[in-house]
């Protein structure tokens, strides 16, 4: 990367509860009301979850059309829709003759659970009859693959695992890769599809929870003057043990400067009183939209992006505190 | 580590040495046991115990032997007791590569970055958190599933149990996720982003993945025999290996011993499908040809190919495509083996294993023999090793590994002399 050059969000993307797109997310984030949840139950089970789902989309987006998606579960459809609308106003054949290099990388914590759950009870069934179909797409990459094949991008494709602060790492992942001139632009996105077994798991960690479902994506490249600019991304600190946590939280925030400079903060959960004193707005997007898990922080990537882009602030402060494994922040400043 | 925009500098350009290694695979535990079992072309792939494979297609696989206990940790007695078998391997890799490095993690006052590649992890514990929840059973011991079967608890694990603080990166890029987690390292110290990083793969052996792989007849009903032309399919097998990565400068200042340096790393997506590569393996000359540059070495002065040569007959013909295409006239002269018919497919441990055994091919001067090979696939346009070959000298060491999803990974291992 030239000297002289920033890193900016040069796109933004989101699939959420809300609905499909950016525009929807940050309406419903506006509102601040939280949205209105259903509850599901496993088929052949008592107990109920609730939950916040992704609502079908008005029109089936060409995309889905594709060879590659046809037979995929939810997880990769979101990260494709939320991936191209961060892409949009971007002719890929413009990236593709210019011999733009385009990364992908993604995170994710619970991945391709329906097809995982779908797989292993029929392996428990009869391993012999299982589907050859639905294996592949449990993988942990395969919305990644499926999202570089359908960009037509051969460049470098990481899928991170880890849980919700992971994609404040991808992020630094992505900033690395064009630091290093791996790569001229690097998409990085999340997604996750809801799930009992998630539902449940959370269920044990977590008094009345909503899950929620969905995508977000951010387009990174170097730009003079980006409307949205990468200002700081703190280091990804773990939980050394489980008593830990807040004692990390406040490493991070160590590593800040003061957040009272930044206009508006992107809360995230048991922060416990690390942002007591912060004075200007904040939004937890949980609450909102409901547990995301790996998706949740990058939602609130997309949706302070999305407020900087159109101006409403001039820089925003993202918390990324992890569920159980690390934590990170962010700070994002406007043109 | 971390980022800001008011200290972006340009790259860095340090040369990087593997200074630890540890290895454990269904060949042993250790470094010795491993380099003589895979310089004799040994075959450590027997029938499947873990799990009942009576209605399955496959009946092998390579196991790992797990040792009796786990290694000294800091870990308490509650901790290690919900350690399942494949946080057992990585534990077991790590403790021998931190020893090996003599690296003092109390001293060490950067963040020590851990990369860990795996399709899987503790999948077992996934499959029993399922099995269980269907049941309705009781909750008991569900949380610590759920928590346990995530990957980044076991490289927590691995954290709190050698006193190293992170950060900590999953790479899950399936078959490749070793390779591009060492290389993910390698561009940290490389570029200066971190001055030293622990990196490797690992993946144990769960039914779930076994059964996906049967079902996709990608399994060998008799013996795995990659670049065979009647091979039949791969054997899955399990097992971690881990690098301590620096500076060269740092480990000579400290006197450490050098196993290589790391030369070069080069990645690419094949975007053909997703579980069947490109038939002229085009992704994978991408990678070899781009850690080729990386390396500023050309191919005719690559020593030694470990492949990733699974013994699917896609991946071989795929892969001896792009190895005869990338090395062109050299192709003939180039030794080539894979060492996958002697332990099975290590899937997200594959890339990190396969690059200790490259520098055990290097500290030993020979090549690991592919085995169970009777009649060679033409596509074999290079110097296939098919028994115990010695190699003294062996410079430069290039090993691919490539996964479902179209992940390509390339490392090169140059030997370090005139320190």
């Amino acid at each position: 990367m030239t000297e002289g050059y920033a890193i900016g969000i040069t796109g933004v993307g989101a699939v959420t509860p809300a609905g499909w797109g950016v525009p929807a997310m940050l309406k419903c984030l506006r509102h601040g009301a939280p949205l209105e949840s259903n509850s599901f139950q496993a088929q052949g089970m008592q107990k109920k979850y609730r939950l916040r789902s992704v609502p079908k989309p008005d029109n089936l987006l060409t995309l889905f059309r594709n060879p590659r998606l046809r037979r995929t579960s939810p997880v990769s459809r979101y990260l494709a829709a939320a991936a191209f609308e961060a892409m949009e106003g971007r002719s890929l054949d413009d990236f593709h003759q210019k011999g733009t290099r385009l990364g992908v990388v993604v995170s994710c914590f619970t991945g391709c659970v329906n097809y995982s759950q779908r797989f292993y009870g029929e392996v428990l069934d009869d391993p012999s009859t299982a589907s050859p179909i639905v294996f592949p797409e449990t993988v942990f990459n395969a919305p990644s693959s499926h999202l570089s094949a359908l960009l037509g991008s051969s460049e470098m494709n990481y899928t991170l695992l880890g849980d919700d602060a992971q994609f404040l790492a991808a992020l630094e992942l992505g900033t690395q890769w064009l630091l290093d001139d791996e790569v001229d632009a690097v998409l990085v996105a999340a997604a996750e599809e809801s799930n009992w077994l998630s539902a449940e798991g959370l269920s044990m960690f977590t008094r009345s929870p909503i899950v929620g479902e969905g995508a977000a994506a951010i387009l990174l490249e170097p730009c003079r003057s980006p409307e949205v600019k990468v200002e700081l991304i703190t280091d990804s600190l773990i939980y050394k043990t489980r008593d830990s946590r807040q004692e990390t939280l406040l490493a991070m925030r160590s590593q800040l400067p003061d957040a009272n400079t930044t206009d508006i903060l992107f809360e995230s959960i048991n922060e416990g009183t690390l942002w007591e004193d912060f004075r200007g707005p904040r939004i937890n997007v949980r609450e909102i939209l409901g547990e995301g898990f790996g998706v949740s922080v990058a939602w609130s990537c997309a949706a302070a992006a999305g407020l900087l882009g159109s101006r409403e602030f001039n820089s925003a402060l993202v918390s990324g505190s992890g569920m159980d494994q690390s934590c990170a922040a962010m700070i994002l400043s406007g043109h | 580590m971390g980022f800001h925009s008011k200290s972006i500098r340009k790259r860095g350009a340090y040369r990087v040495v593997v200074s630890g290694v540890g290895i454990i695979t269904p060949m042993g535990s250790g470094w010795t046991s491993n380099a003589c079992g895979f310089r004799a072309g040994k075959c450590a792939i027997g029938p499947v115990t873990l799990f009942d494979v009576t209605r399955q297609k496959a009946k092998i696989a390579g196991e790992v032997q797990l040792p009796n206990s786990l290694p000294s940790t800091r870990l308490s007695y509650r901790q290690e007791k919900r350690i399942d078998r494949a946080g057992a391997m990585l534990l077991a890799a790590a403790s021998e590569a931190l020893t090996t490095s003599g690296w003092e993690t109390d001293k060490m006052e950067e963040p020590v970055p851990v990369c860990l590649g795996t399709s899987a992890g503790s999948m077992r514990l996934g499959e029993e958190y399922y099995r269980a929840a269907i049941q309705g059973m009781t909750r008991r011991h569900q949380a610590e599933r759920i928590s346990g079967y995530q990957a980044h608890r076991q490289a927590l694990n691995l954290c709190e149990g050698f006193g190293v603080n992170g950060p900590v990166t999953i790479i899950s890029n399936a078959c490749s996720s070793g390779a591009n987690a060492i290389g993910h390292a390698f561009r940290l110290v490389q570029m200066g982003h971190a001055r030293h990083a622990i990196a490797g793969g690992y993946d144990a052996l769960c039914k779930m993945v076994f059964a996906g792989f049967d079902s996709l007849n990608a399994l060998s009903s008799t013996f795995p025999r990659p670049f065979a032309v009647d091979r039949d399919g791969l054997a899955i097998g399990e097992g971690a290996a881990l690098f301590c990565i620096e500076r060269l400068d740092d480990a000579v200042a400290r006197d450490a011993k050098i196993y290589a340096e790391i030369g070069g790393y080069g990645a690419a997506t094949d975007l053909h499908h997703l579980t069947q590569p490109h038939p002229e393996g085009k992704a994978a000359v991408t990678s070899m040809s781009r850690a080729c540059a990386d390396a500023r070495i050309n191919p005719d002065q690559v020593g030694y190919i470990n492949s990733h040569g699974t013994g699917t007959p896609l991946n071989d013909s795929a892969e001896g495509n792009a190895i005869n295409k990338w090395a062109g006239a050299s192709a003939e002269f180039l030794p080539v083996s894979s060492t996958k018919g002697g332990v099975g497919h290590l899937l997200g441990g594959a890339g990190a294993v396969e690059a200790a055994i490259c520098l055990m091919a290097m500290a030993g001067g020979w090549i690991p023999p592919g085995i169970s090979v009777e009649k060679v696939d033409p596509v074999c346009q290079f110097d296939l090793v098919q028994s115990p070959r010695d190699m003294p000298g062996l410079a430069v060491s290039l090993t691919n590994s490539f996964g479902f999803g179209g992940a390509n990974a390339t490392l090169i291992f140059n030997a370090v002399t005139g320190r």
